[in-house]
């Protein structure tokens, strides 16, 4: 299978194709990853149910408890490998000349990307999702430990901040003192909800 | 069922409990549903938890009314700021924005409204008339056909979902895993809980929703920097002229029978029945050019399409227990944790509940027409807040609305993932919606197949009855035919280009 714009490599190529290619490169790697991670999951749930001696037990007429499991986790697993080999084919084939135009200007966006540099070129824009998962995950452990509403304003109001300044690309007093307002009636009004208005206590 | 209605009706209409939190359900609806990035699904799947402190006649109300709301809400940010709130007013902005950069605003919201309200009528009378028909056929139904019909739903979701059918259908056999996850209901013995005592009980269906739905999309959005929108900021006169009213009936009714149409359609959903809806009308229009110019059958076509699925999804849900969309799909976790099973034996066990379904439906359609007119300047300006303070408080609700679901701080985790998992489906263009069909057909779909072999020992069953067959006959085409689609566009494309 061979690249289309290959053959032009002596001349650079337009930026929207070249992106284009980019993002295929990268997202043919995503989509391979995605089908072995799948085909993982299955081969892990596979082993749980083969190693489970109350699951082999003969159950007719009822197929038994393990026959969906074991009937979605085969069709997970080829479903993974198909979909990674479907991925793998329609990656952009890299050339010599890819690895030559690479070698000589390693900041040029190539037309076919290598999987760490088009894995690295994925994550672009995954910061502020990834930084808020972590957060997730802290406040989580936090409101179990400290109840839910000191972590729950520091929580919402770090993360007003964060997006005011980004908003606004400044940094000023008056919007940390908004930001920290916002948080408290945000906080707020949801404890005041839940506990309140449909009795739910909360940690 | 008249008994049912009368006594939904006296349980409902005379409890100024039930009324003031259906009016403030349907407030909230529109609200949300008008603010860019929040769809219809995410703003259900959020505000679910409030509903279960609720008996199930008012929590009914409570999510009909942010259901219906945020499925008219959707048409006011589309008309402002070009944005839809929804992916079922996609449309409305083709003709809606236009309408308002002209200085129309206000008449493009007010035909929106009528549209909407025209739309939804139609959608409720189709409801009532079809479902109890439906039901009764359906109790004729075995679990071969039940089995079947699941497979069905599944096979047209995976087929309807924007991007890949073939990961459409692994999102749906996600789904069905989770679903397997915990003790199995009729032995007891644990399965794909890895000695974990949390998983033993199962992966609760609200969680998973909240993340899917919620938590990604709050995700993606953090990803983006784009700017936020500039509104429209003068509405201008709210009512239209009447002749644009009276020229567009025949749109109206048109555009809500196929909205009807395809919301019955498991898994269809609204964005595909707006896309007809408005191809069909300037298909018929004389003038097609001054479509996407501001013309008023545009909106009219794509409000009225819209709220005419709400009906449409509806009838599948409540006669059959298949969800017609992915809001319907949150509506049966509701359901469920209400203890109330829909499907046909819902019509004869509960007809109450079902005529509280009918109210609640009717009073969302009157609330959304009352609270629109009066509140169509305010809305205008509700648009524009800053994204942040929602993005926030949409994640604060994510986690304590998952805690609240069995105060469990497991479930919060639960949501996380769902949620990190949703983002990466969401990058990877893989469906989300299939995992959440997948995840509440998937008990029963095993009940159901288990059943089926138990009673007639073969799986011969699924070939020798005709519905079962024929449903699963479809649903093979469905998932063989875009694969085969494919492989017919490459082998032309390949025998032009070869001399």
């Amino acid at each position: 299978m061979s690249n289309p714009a290959s053959s032009s490599n002596d001349r650079p190529p337009s930026s929207g194709a070249d992106a284009a290619a980019t993002a295929d490169a990268a997202g043919g790697w995503s989509h391979i990853a995605l089908g072995l991670v799948l085909a993982a999951v299955a081969i892990v749930g596979l082993l749980d149910i083969a190693t489970n001696a109350e699951l082999a037990a003969d159950t007719a007429p009822d197929p038994g408890p393990a026959f969906l499991p074991w009937l979605l986790l085969w069709l997970l697993l080829a479903g993974g490998i198909a979909h990674a080999g479907m991925a793998a084919l329609r990656l952009p084939a890299r050339t010599p000349e890819h690895h030559r135009a690479d070698a000589a200007m390693p900041q040029r966006p190539a037309l076919s990307l290598p999987p760490w540099q088009a894995f690295r070129r994925s994550l672009i824009g995954t910061a502020m999702p990834a930084a808020m998962v972590a957060s997730l995950i802290v406040y989580e452990r936090a409101i179990l430990t400290f109840g839910y509403l000191a972590p729950s304003f520091l929580f919402a109001f770090g993360w007003l901040a964060v997006l005011q300044s980004r908003e606004t690309r400044t940094t000023s007093a008056a919007g940390v003192v908004r930001s920290a307002l916002e948080a408290a009636a945000a906080v707020g009004a949801i404890f005041i909800l839940f506990r309140f208005g449909i009795q739910v206590p909360l940690p | 069922m008249i008994e049912g209605l009368l006594s939904a009706a006296q349980a409902i209409l005379t409890s100024p409990a039930a009324l003031g939190l259906g009016l403030a359900a349907t407030l909230l609806g529109i609200v949300l549903g008008a603010l860019p990035g929040i769809s219809s699904t995410m703003a259900l799947a959020v505000l679910l938890p409030f509903s279960f402190a609720m008996p199930p006649t008012h929590a009914i109300v409570f999510l009909m009314g942010i259901f219906y709301g945020s499925v008219y809400g959707g048409s006011l940010s589309a008309i402002l700021l070009n944005v839809p709130g929804t992916p079922g007013s996609m449309v409305t902005q083709l003709d809606g924005y236009p309408m308002a950069q002209q200085g129309r605003a206000g008449e493009a919201l007010t035909l929106a409204l009528y549209a909407s309200t025209f739309g939804g009528i139609f959608g409720f009378v189709c409801l009532i008339t079809l479902a109890p028909v439906l039901a009764s056929a359906a109790l004729a139904f075995q679990s071969a056909e039940f089995t079947a019909m699941m497979v069905f739903g599944l096979a047209m979701l995976a087929y309807a979902s924007p991007g890949s059918t073939f990961l459409g259908l692994l999102g749906g056999v996600i789904g069905l895993l989770i679903g397997c996850i915990g003790l199995d209901s009729v032995t007891n013995i644990d399965r794909l809980s890895f000695g974990h005592h949390n998983l033993q009980a199962g992966i609760n269906l609200i969680p998973v929703v909240v993340g899917l739905f919620g938590l990604a999309e709050v995700l993606s959005l953090l990803g983006q920097r784009g700017a936020h929108p500039i509104g429209i900021g003068k509405v201008g006169r709210l009512l239209p002229p009447w002749s644009a009213v009276r020229d567009t009936l025949g749109t109206a009714t048109r555009s809500s029978a196929i909205g009807v149409v395809v919301g019955i359609i498991p898994a269809a959903g609204s964005a595909l029945a707006v896309a007809i809806a408005y191809a069909q009308e300037k298909r018929l229009y004389e003038r097609r050019e001054t479509f996407g110019n501001g013309n008023p059958r545009g909106v009219v076509s794509a409000e009225a399409g819209n709220n005419a699925c709400v009906g449409g999804a509806l009838v599948p849900m409540m006669t059959l227990g298949i969800p017609g969309d992915t809001m319907t799909a949150v509506l049966v976790g509701a359901l469920l944790v209400h203890g109330l099973k829909p499907g046909p034996e819902l019509f004869e066990k509960h007809p109450d509940f079902v005529a509280a379904v009918y109210l609640a439906l009717a009073l969302a359609i009157v609330f959304t027409a009352i609270l629109a007119i009066p509140g169509m300047r305010i809305f205008a300006r509700v648009v524009s807040m800053p994204p942040r303070i929602l993005h926030i408080s949409i994640v604060l609700l994510c986690v304590v609305g998952s805690y609240a679901v069995q105060n469990s701080a497991f479930d919060i985790l639960v949501m996380i993932v769902a949620g990190c998992a949703g983002y990466v489906m969401n990058r990877l263009g893989m469906p989300t919606a299939p995992v959440v069909f997948g995840l509440v057909l998937g008990p029963l779909l095993e009940e159901n197949v288990r059943r089926t072999l138990i009673v007639h020992g073969s799986w011969s069953v699924f070939f020798e009855r005709p519905i079962a067959a024929a449903l699963l006959a479809v649903s093979v085409a469905t998932v063989i035919y875009p694969a085969l689609a494919a492989w017919r566009r490459r082998a032309i494309a390949l025998r032009r280009s070869t001399p």
